[in-house]
């Protein structure tokens, strides 16, 4: 049961990695590779125990919580670009306002 | 120096982004006014009478409604002097460090070697007052932009430019913050447009000192290049 629990609750780190694509490639590849790697370790825990082997590790269960650091990371990295954007939105909106402003000041000027 | 005419200042317009600097404003357009020059201001969102001076000096103010940085200012700047028809365009600081007669110069060596942007340099010219911290820290700068556009230039952080109306076509700053500096470089690498270096000098003041940015800062522009570069 658990393990079905624990798939339902990975499942949509692929909708917003498919969402983060549209921002970031890296931030959506990284996404998807620690979702796997989680989905993975959910459905074959012994396998934890290997890669975590290999990678030298240690305990699988090392490995897991070092996964879930990766895509918070992967989170963050993604709100910070998502606030950039909008950030640029409003940058975008303000420099149309004051070049607008001096330009039909200027032309009020002439117009005088 | 070069004996080449210099172009037409009808057609030059110089931008000087400015945040809270009523203080030094003033004096900044009314020496470049008295050379002849058109004049933009980018008020920054101040929060002091820096508008008010800069209009009473003599220039155009354009006022961004909400503070957003120098870069943004910068780009706001250019894209005012492109709708207002300018064919050059003169980046300037508004701290009172460059000197207005280097213009000229960035003009002759324009004229001489048909370039799209003229890119000041503090090393090929000289500095007054410039402190160790501040030299080591430029040429840090000027090493890692050699290494991330290959560009060789001498100073790699030089507020005063000019570019030609198709140099400043060519090149759109999203870094709204210190970290345009870099970015234009990188964009006048990309664009594939000549540049060439231009002895000036810069002044450093006590007020300059205290309003420009920290060594600190430069922690958060390579983290802001870093985050543009993420981008898709």
């Amino acid at each position: 049961m658990i393990v079905y629990l624990l798939t339902l609750l990975i499942l949509p780190f692929y909708l917003y990695a498919f969402r983060a694509w549209q921002v970031s490639r890296l931030v959506a590849t990284g996404l998807v590779v620690a979702g796997s790697g989680a989905l993975l370790f959910v459905w074959i825990p012994s396998i934890a125990n290997d890669f975590a082997g290999a990678l030298g590790v240690g305990r699988g269960a090392d490995l897991v919580i070092y996964v879930y650091c990766l895509l918070s990371f992967m989170l963050i990295l993604d709100l910070s670009l998502k606030i950039k954007a909008q950030h640029h939105t409003i940058t975008r909106l303000a420099r149309e306002i004051a070049v607008g402003r001096a330009l039909d000041l200027e032309r009020h000027e002439h117009k005088c | 120096m070069s004996t080449v005419e210099p172009v037409k200042r009808p057609d030059l317009l110089v931008v000087v982004a400015a945040y809270n600097e009523e203080s030094a404003i003033a004096a900044v357009v009314e020496e470049l006014g008295q050379r002849g020059y058109h004049v933009a201001v980018v008020d920054d969102g101040s929060r002091d009478a820096t508008g008010t001076r800069a209009s009473a000096a003599g220039a155009v103010v354009v006022t961004h409604p909400v503070n957003l940085g120098q870069g943004a200012a910068l780009q706001t700047g250019l894209e005012y002097g492109l709708r207002a028809g300018f064919q050059y365009l003169v980046t300037f600081d508004a701290d009172g460090q460059h000197d207005p007669d280097d213009i000229l110069r960035l003009q002759a060596k324009m004229v001489e070697s048909g370039a799209e942007f003229v890119l000041g340099s503090r090393f090929l010219g000289g500095t007054i007052g410039m402190t160790k911290a501040r030299r080591l820290l430029l040429k840090l700068a000027v090493a890692f932009t050699r290494v991330t556009t290959g560009m060789a230039l001498s100073d790699a952080h030089n507020g005063l430019r000019l570019m030609t109306r198709k140099g400043a076509q060519g090149v759109y700053l999203r870094q709204n913050r210190m970290a345009h500096a870099s970015e234009i470089l990188d964009q006048i690498a990309a664009s594939g447009l000549q540049y060439v270096e231009c002895p000036v000098t810069i002044r450093y003041t006590d007020y300059s000192k205290a309003k420009g940015q920290s060594g600190f800062n430069s922690i958060n522009i390579l983290l802001d290049l870093f985050l543009q570069r993420l981008r898709k």
